[in-house]
């Protein structure tokens, strides 16, 4: 693009028509394929009119996808529309392009993709770096298996936690598959957890489409996820709630060895630190499960855990076996 | 109003150090921070311009040369830069044109003075976005929101739509389209109302 867009500005009023139109087969229609990406982008790079009346009206349509699931859940309607999906939600798809999905899993099968498995151990934090400059980090005990071919690339996470950041790439949309759930994005950074049937997604940067299926892949409804925005999904509820810029730092303490907590619950501390060791650690006592602890401690480090407890909350440690009880 | 002491447009620092923008850096800065300038933006267009009917194919031209302008580095304050490229491109208006009117150059002296006029900030529009876009809603054409509300509220693909409303497909789009521009009207175009109880 040149500086030459702004001499010849094209008619405001005609632009906005010719956006609202892309937009709407970019978002509304069943099918996207490759070729209607193209020609957008290539509409998009005409002028810059034609770039700013898209973002202008593509950040309302997105918006307004929030506005659902923000309404008050005591609105008979919304629940009733709640309740129909989720005891059949299939699949759950994180994408800029929903009807990418549909077009891309045909190229899938059409490439030959390279296959390989990434795991970690109890404890282990793993870096991938991937040709096309994306990464993948592997929180501990986590396990995934990584396809890429010309057209896609496509991680199934069999369990744990990963972070992904995303080389953008219009051409090989990059596909991450957990259970029953289905995530594709274009573009962000994000990390996924599973655990015991649990899904959450924290969208760190970027946006991404979030879109949950019924088995037969007919579309039920999706929301857009923008930076801050934490899912999570159940078999039988899905929540969305926003999370600071430094809450989200905090969940991502494991990428630097720590563990980040807030007035969390002794219950959670201890599930989180049992995630990172084989060393266990049990409470005994369960009055004592519900009590905050503030601080900010090495994953791998459980004798560090032990004198904390111990010496700044006056908890009573004691070891059992290979175990570490704690009581009041 | 008018003889607030100018805070010339020239002193302002506009950029941030740092060069080379990615452009999905300028389109999140431009959504976060210019166009919910755009209400502002608007109605000093509308008193400043002395042709009325081309005011959005100026705003379109402000958004143009401050996106242009962002590709080399993001401004450090959105609200001061977008004002001083509007208040320039009025002044090139006016030199293009063989009359120059005196009171054209008169008021453009006096145009700074819109930026410290209230306005959307955009810490207040992202908390009020979604009870604006609510509020949008309701006010769009009958048709067109019943479409809007079954498409995004009801999660109902467009021939499902087109079924229950007893149209072609080709209107939903239609209504849908107009949606969205009317949408992005009333909650980028619209000055804030006074705020309402929640």
């Amino acid at each position: 693009m040149s500086g030459d867009n702004i001499a010849r500005a094209p008619d405001a009023e005609v632009v906005r028509a010719q956006a609202a139109s892309w937009l709407l087969r970019r978002r509304d229609y069943d099918v996207w394929t490759e070729e209607d990406q193209c020609a957008l982008d290539r509409w998009l790079d005409e002028s810059l009119a034609h770039r700013i009346a898209y973002l202008r009206l593509e950040a309302i349509w997105r918006d307004a996808d929030r506005l659902t699931i923000l309404r008050p859940r005591s609105e008979r309607r919304v629940v009733a529309t709640l309740r129909r999906f989720i005891p059949t939600l299939a699949r759950i798809t994180v994408s800029f392009v929903v009807a990418a999905t549909l077009a891309y899993g045909v190229y899938f099968y059409i490439s030959s993709p390279v296959e390989r498995t990434y795991a970690t151990g109890v404890g282990e934090h793993k870096v991938v770096t991937l040709a096309d400059g994306s990464r993948i980090e592997l929180n501990t005990d986590t396990s995934l298996q990584m396809r890429s071919g010309t057209t896609d690339r496509h991680v199934t996470l069999a369990r744990g936690e990963a972070y992904f950041k995303i080389t953008h790439n219009a051409r090989a949309p990059f596909v991450v598959e957990t259970g029953n759930y289905r995530v594709v994005d274009l573009g962000t950074e994000f990390v996924l957890r599973q655990d015991n049937g649990k899904l959450n997604i924290d969208l760190v940067e970027g946006s991404a489409r979030f879109e949950s299926s019924d088995a037969d892949g007919s579309k039920q409804r999706s929301i857009v996820l923008t930076s801050g925005d934490a899912v999570v999904a159940t078999a039988d509820s899905l929540s969305l709630k926003r999370k600071s810029a430094d809450q989200m730092a905090d969940s991502l303490g494991w990428r630097r060895g720590m563990l980040v907590f807030h007035r969390t619950p002794l219950a959670e501390v201890v599930a989180e630190y049992n995630r990172y060791n084989a060393q266990k650690i049990e409470i005994v006592d369960q009055s004592i499960a519900q009590r905050t602890i503030t601080a900010t401690l090495p994953v791998n480090d459980i004798e560090a855990f032990a004198r904390i407890a111990d010496n700044f909350f006056g908890l009573h440690v004691t070891r059992r076996g290979n175990n570490i009880a704690v009581s009041r | 109003m008018v003889d607030t002491p100018g805070t010339g447009f020239e002193d302002i620092d506009l950029l941030r150090a740092g060069d080379g923008v990615t452009v999905s850096e300028i389109d999140a800065w431009f959504v976060r921070e210019v166009l919910p300038l755009e209400a502002i933006l608007m109605q000093f267009l509308r008193r400043n311009s002395r042709n009325k009917s081309d005011v959005a194919d100026l705003c379109q031209e402000v958004y143009m040369r401050v996106y242009e302008t962002a590709r080399e580095r993001l401004p450090e304050r959105a609200k001061p830069f977008v004002f001083a490229t509007a208040r320039n491109l009025l002044v090139d208006r006016v030199k293009h044109e063989q009359v120059v009117s005196i009171e054209t150059v008169a008021d453009l002296d006096t145009l700074n003075i819109a930026i410290d006029e209230p306005g959307p900030d955009r810490v207040v529009m992202a908390r009020d976005t979604l009870r604006r876009l609510q509020a949008a809603l309701e006010r769009l054409p009958q048709r067109c929101r019943e479409a809007v509300v079954m498409r995004k509220i009801e999660g109902l693909s467009r021939p499902e739509i087109a079924l229950r409303m007893g149209i072609t497909e080709h209107t939903v789009n239609r209504h849908l389209t107009d949606g969205m521009c009317l949408l992005a009207d009333l909650v980028y175009g619209e000055a804030v109302e006074p705020r309402s109880n929640l």
